[in-house]
């Protein structure tokens, strides 16, 4: 009975609700971990900012054409459910091509209404590089 | 109306929690053959979202929330040296708290939510699961407070601990929430609860359950009081401050985003100390695993433990999270943490107590052993597909290739998914099947005994 409520400080260890806890000390490695990650922790606190970096977009108007194209059109037309749009501007006149971005035909719908003017024409002049 | 016996609220908490995953898996497989089927059961209740928020809140809160309070009404009094305060109120906490979770459930489906991780219930329902877990709380704080065992073991620490913990993550994480302006402040507070519902309560008590587990299956002293000490304070200290690693690289101030960093990177001390100490206990016990099935549950959910806690670490990491973030990735880390650690050392523990209780061996040990390997090799299956996926995803996003695109690159990790997710529901079955069968036979064989008695008496 006695011995349940040693000190911590004897090596043989005590018990504890019938469990014996020993007194091992703490593995060399884990201790220098501790140290790392404490040192990490203070470096990182003064000279981080603690969030990606993100660079400007470079040169950001030139590939608007290309921007708009794989960002919205390649969601369908890359992907089966819409016709493949290689060399469109060869079976097409311009004009139609436009008015199909702005208006929609059949399951594709009008998105006229979420770009200029100009940023249709970007498209178109991407389009016709695209084959 | 409510039980006296002894260990009854234990052992009804147990049924009560492996019902629970029964159903809660169930959503969970809905959810995954619901990516590779989208029209499947497609009707006002069963829509993706509410089918997955109700399988996180029914895992966590049903399932492994029940085993837990299951477990500590086992081991709490163990380790006090005393009974429970009240196994009526502990019957009666169950009951309240099943009826409770069942709201939540059908609010879920209804389509009520909070939107938030891990606090999907609707208000009217929080303020009665807190009156539950305080019930419950109250009951396991008197039990110890009428201990015969002057000195605390650690795993009580982390089950006290753990118990205060719970209630103060749901207060702040549920309530407050309703009333501040929506946006950050509201993600920085729903993140509070997301993270802490895992670090102060799903890891401790769990880490609780291994710290008493481990001596018990292997007869061996516990490795080392100092490192005990300082993986408690350790994870008390650092852990509450991880919410904002969720909104890494987000629109939150820089200082609060390395607030988040610091403490995900330096959680790796406690991490490494609570292992470091399980597996010095185990030092000379590992053949012991090839037999016993509870000492292998506990131990492969120390293993999935250490992995659980190097992807978070490194998750947190800005440049990591860039990548990673929003992917099936998280999926499969998410996973890791409550299924494979600690719903395994739950297993554990209902192996271990559950024959203690009813006074009978497990029914079949083959079917344990095919719980075991069901759900370690569907578990394996399930998270490393969703991680390749995650990876192949998140690296298709940065090259910016069509959304629609990355969708169909996805198919055959999701069929992976769900082919390991069919095994680690499985597994269950035999978990349920053999608990059935168990507490039946043990049931007859007292009856048997007690006619017996009255014969030759």
């Amino acid at each position: 009975m006695k011995k349940e409520y040693q000190q911590h400080d004897s090596k043989e260890g005590d018990i504890v609700s019938g469990i014996k806890i020993e007194h091992n000390k703490v593995p060399k490695l884990l201790v220098a971990v501790f140290y790392v990650v404490a040192i990490w922790a203070i470096g990182y606190a003064i000279f981080m900012p603690g969030k990606l970096a993100v660079e400007p977009a470079a040169a950001p108007q030139d590939n608007k054409g290309e921007l708009i194209f794989e960002g919205t059109c390649l969601s369908c037309h890359a992907t089966g459910a819409a016709p493949d749009l290689r060399g469109v501007t060869d079976r097409m006149p311009e004009e139609d091509i436009k008015n199909v971005i702005k208006k929609g035909r059949n399951t594709m719908p009008a998105i006229g209404h979420l770009y200029t003017e100009k940023e249709i024409d970007k498209v178109y002049e991407y389009l016709e590089d695209y084959r | 109306m409510f039980t006296d016996e002894k260990w009854s609220s234990s052992k009804n908490w147990f049924i009560a929690a492996v019902f629970w995953i029964i159903i809660g898996m169930s959503m969970g497989l809905l959810t995954a053959t619901k990516q590779i089927w989208p029209e499947l059961l497609n009707n006002r209740w069963t829509t993706y979202g509410h089918v997955r928020s109700a399988h996180v809140m029914l895992v966590i809160y049903a399932w492994l929330s029940m085993a837990y309070v299951g477990s500590m009404f086992y081991m709490i009094p163990k380790l006090a040296k005393t009974k429970v305060y009240s196994e009526k109120l502990g019957n009666f906490a169950l009951v309240f708290y099943n009826i409770v979770i069942l709201e939540g459930f059908f609010a879920l489906l209804f389509g009520q939510t909070e939107v938030i991780e891990y606090g999907e219930f609707p208000l009217w329902v929080d303020v009665q699961l807190l009156v539950a877990i305080g019930l419950v709380a109250y009951n396991l704080f008197k039990t110890v407070g009428r201990r015969q065992e002057k000195m605390l073991y650690v795993s009580l620490w982390y089950f006290l601990g753990s118990l205060l913990w719970l209630p103060l993550t749901w207060i702040v994480g549920n309530f407050p929430a309703q009333w501040i302006p929506s946006g950050v402040q509201q993600g920085l507070m729903g993140w509070f609860l997301g993270h802490n519902a895992i670090g102060l309560w799903m890891t401790t008590v769990g880490v609780g359950q291994i710290y008493y587990l481990l001596p018990k299956l292997t007869g061996r002293p516990l490795y080392s009081h100092q490192l005990s000490m300082i993986g408690f304070w350790a994870i008390a200290t650092f852990y509450v401050w991880n919410g904002p690693h969720h909104l890494m690289n987000g629109p939150i101030p820089g200082w609060i985003s390395k607030a988040g960093v610091i403490p995900s990177i330096v959680l790796l001390i406690p991490v490494w100390a609570v292992l470091a100490n399980f597996w010095g206990t185990m030092k000379g016990s590992w053949s012991q695993t090839r037999t016993s099935v509870p000492l292998r549950f506990t131990v492969a959910g120390t293993i999935f433990y250490l992995f659980a806690c190097l992807q978070g670490p490194l998750q947190a990491l800005p440049s990591v999270s860039s990548v990673i973030k929003f992917t099936h990735w998280t999926v499969g880390h998410a996973h890791m943490g409550p299924f494979g650690a600690f719903s395994f050392t739950s297993f554990a523990a209902i192996y271990y107590i559950l024959p203690k209780i009813v006074g009978r061996e497990m029914f079949s040990k083959r079917a344990m052993e095919a719980h075991f390997w069901f759900s370690t090799v569907g578990f394996l299956v399930f998270a490393f597909s969703l991680w390749i996926a995650g990876v192949v995803q998140g690296f298709a996003w940065i090259d910016g290739i069509p959304f629609l695109q990355t969708v169909l690159m996805m198919e055959p990790y999701v069929q992976g998914r769900a082919i390991g997710g069919t095994m680690m529901y499985v597994a269950q079955f035999f978990l349920a099947w053999n608990m059935y069968k168990t507490i039946k036979l043990a049931k007859l064989e007292k009856k048997q005994q007690a006619q017996q008695q009255a014969a030759t008496a």
